[in-house]
């Protein structure tokens, strides 16, 4: 599904990322672990062809992302608060994004319908600007926006950060669920290793940009990760 | 600044001049307390209250009574604090103290700064207070609209209440203490205001806006591209400065009548072009110098969504169109000052469509500068760089190159049908163009977001 080629990117002569070769297949689910600085959102960042790297290139389903658009069609993403439009409502904001993938009222609601329980009854309905929202509730918003139009890719850059216990267990349930019933390929990042080894089947752990494990979970796996943060 | 200075001197010298029946430093007494009642109400609306700094001190090991003092005291130091300054030192020295000599002078201008820094801290508890009481505001209207009633109808002369109490000073300097002393008591009662007062959500000047404006629900109508320009429509009526700069386009509306009512303008009537270019282009001109600035915040939005940059573009350069031709249809009105106005003003607005719009959308991708929307327009320059000094030179000067020429040898009649026909032609090409823009977006896109992000 997306394939890094020889990916490297420098500022300043500092190389802040630098994989050679990574393969994600298409209804895998992939997390990105990695201490502050070690790249991870930068690399997200290529993939999304929002920073142009210095060298190589991102294919999606073969095609490299810095030529055409046809990726935003199938890809669902939200990395931070720029992905928001912070002056819409979430209603308004669900609307807009809704309306790039032709969503109908009715389609709108069923969409919705599926986050009632992650929302909380705190999002929708409200007449209160994005911007007035609490950091959880941006996030949430974020999550549910990326998710629209049946993507088959979705980037998440910490989805549990900020989140109350209940509705990070909530939204694990959500991944897990779009998994299995849509074949979702996910991209995670996470300092939570709790969580992001509990929803992820691979695990690629970064640092100063480059790969230094790439493991498939086992039960053992959080535990040797744990080991080698703190050893670190 | 310099204006201020200027004025000041003005006060000084030239009120002689106007009002030669009348005692020069009476009429500026006189004139005082409308000008403090003035500056109390521009205050009211434009300075920041200096409470929503204290957030992040709070925390740190420093005594209340300390950062408190320092934040009153740092707030005195504004331009409005200066601008009374400017204007009446140069009366202070030159009348007053020339007429009643130098240490009534000094106690007079000292009187003056008394006064100012009263308001200045009048405003600032007034402000805070209308938090706890919004009916405050108007109770105030209607206390200026009483007095102001008051005094149009001549039951009260204010203006003979203010040179009383102001002319006390002349007469008696001792009496200068007076201002200095509610300055002072003003301080201690905002100091004891904040001190009671430190959280910042009790302070916060913020008030909760439960109302959503505008859904432009009709535009959806045209589709993809009546939706991004609803889109743009809520960016601007629901941030301050993109809302300004609007307002000022309506007012710019009127600009013309200051070349139309000008008898020495007829004559050379070829700068009618430059007016028709302000009246029916200053939206996109306002605005457009922006482009991409506005959408800064959320600019990676625009970069992973499933929609054509293409389009994107295209809904700018349709609302800048509709924006231009909204503001043409307004000033068909100025055919009131001559039928050939009217020319002028299609000619240039139909330059501005085909030609300007697409110009300015261009300088403006230029390495645009971040936006903070959610901060206030007053002074505000976030977003300013070299291309939005460059970009009066086209929309300015490219009429002139064509029109110009063929206007020395008296053909201004085939100038301006040559600028139509220009306009016309870069119009009927709008999609070639849209095409070219999208194009060089697309090729800069990366370094614009990286720019957005690094600010």
């Amino acid at each position: 599904m997306i394939d890094v080629k020889d990916l490297s990117k420098s500022y300043k002569g500092v190389e802040v990322v630098n994989i050679p070769e990574l393969s994600i297949a298409k209804g895998e689910s992939f997390g990105l672990v990695g201490n502050n600085g070690a790249g991870k959102t930068t690399f997200y960042r290529m993939i999304l062809d929002l920073i142009r790297p210095t060298k190589g290139a991102v294919l999606s389903k073969g095609i490299d992302v810095s030529t055409t658009e046809d990726w935003k069609f199938y890809t669902g993403s939200f990395l931070d608060e720029s992905f928001l439009i912070d002056y819409l409502t979430p209603d308004e904001y669900f609307e807009f994004v809704g309306s790039l993938h032709s969503y109908s009222p009715g389609d709108m609601k069923e969409f919705l319908g599926q986050f009632e329980a992650l929302f909380n009854g705190e999002i929708t309905g409200k007449k209160k600007y994005i911007r007035d929202l609490s950091k959880g509730n941006q996030k949430k918003v974020g999550i549910a926006a990326a998710l629209m139009g049946n993507p088959e890719v979705i980037l998440l850059d910490e989805p549990f950060a900020n989140l109350d216990p209940t509705t990070q267990i909530r939204l694990k349930d959500l991944l897990k669920d779009w998994k299995e019933n849509h074949q979702l390929t996910m991209l995670i990042s996470s300092h939570d290793l709790n969580h992001v080894t509990d929803v992820c089947e691979r695990i690629v752990l970064l640092e100063k940009g480059e790969v230094k494990q790439d493991i498939k979970t086992s039960a053992s796996t959080l535990k040797d990760l744990e080991e080698y943060f703190a050893t670190y | 600044m310099i204006y201020a200075i200027a004025a000041g001197m003005a006060i000084a010298f030239k009120l002689d001049d106007f009002f030669p029946d009348q005692n020069p430093v009476e009429l500026i007494n006189g004139a005082l307390l409308y000008y403090f009642f003035i500056e109390f109400t521009l205050r009211f609306f434009l300075q920041n209250v200096p409470v929503l700094s204290i957030q992040p001190y709070l925390h740190l090991p420093i005594k209340k009574r300390q950062f408190l003092n320092f934040m009153l005291r740092k707030s005195q130091v504004s331009v409005f604090n200066l601008l009374a300054l400017f204007l009446f030192t140069p009366t202070a020295i030159f009348k007053i103290g020339q007429e009643y000599g130098a240490l009534t002078g000094v106690l007079w201008l000292t009187m003056i700064i008394g006064m100012v820094f009263t308001i200045h801290f009048l405003g600032i508890l007034f402000k805070k207070k209308l938090n706890d009481a919004p009916n405050l505001l108007l109770g105030m209207v209607v206390l200026f609209a009483g007095l102001g009633a008051l005094d149009y109808f001549q039951i009260v002369s204010f203006s003979s209440v203010s040179e009383q109490l102001f002319g006390a000073v002349l007469a008696q300097p001792a009496f200068a203490a007076i201002p200095v002393l509610l300055w002072i008591v003003l301080y201690r009662l905002n100091y004891l205001y904040l001190a009671k007062n430190t959280y910042p959500e009790e302070i916060s000047i913020k008030k909760d806006k439960a109302k959503v404006s505008g859904d432009f629900t009709f535009l959806k109508r045209f589709g993809r591209i009546g939706e991004l320009i609803g889109l743009e429509l809520k960016l601007i009526l629901r941030h301050k400065r993109p809302r300004n700069s609007l307002v000022m386009s309506g007012l710019l509306l009127f600009y013309g009548l200051v070349f139309y009512t000008q008898d020495s303008f007829q004559e050379l009537n070829g700068v009618f072009l430059l007016a028709g270019v302000f009246v029916t282009g200053s939206f996109f001109i306002n605005h457009g110098q922006f482009l991409l600035s506005w959408e800064s915040g959320y600019f990676d939005f625009i970069m992973i969504r499933k929609s054509k940059i293409r389009q994107f573009f295209e809904a700018k350069y349709y609302m800048f169109v509709a924006a231009c031709t909204i503001a043409f249809v307004a000033s068909l009105g100025y055919a009131y000052f001559g039928l050939e106005i009217i020319l002028f003003n299609l000619a240039a607005y139909l330059f501005n469509i085909g030609i300007s719009i697409p110009f300015v959308m261009r300088i403006a991708m230029y390495s645009p500068k971040k936006i903070d929307l959610n901060k206030g327009a007053a002074f505000n320059y976030e977003g300013v760089g070299a291309a939005q000094f460059l970009i009066a030179i086209p929309v300015l000067g490219l009429p002139y190159v064509f029109y110009g020429p063929l206007a020395v040898f008296g053909y201004g009649n085939y100038g301006l049908l040559l600028v139509a026909l220009i306009g016309l032609v870069g119009f009927l090409l709008r999609n070639k163009t849209i095409d070219y823009l999208t194009n060089s977006f697309t090729k800069n896109r990366h370094k614009i977001a990286a720019g957005f992000r690094a600010q």
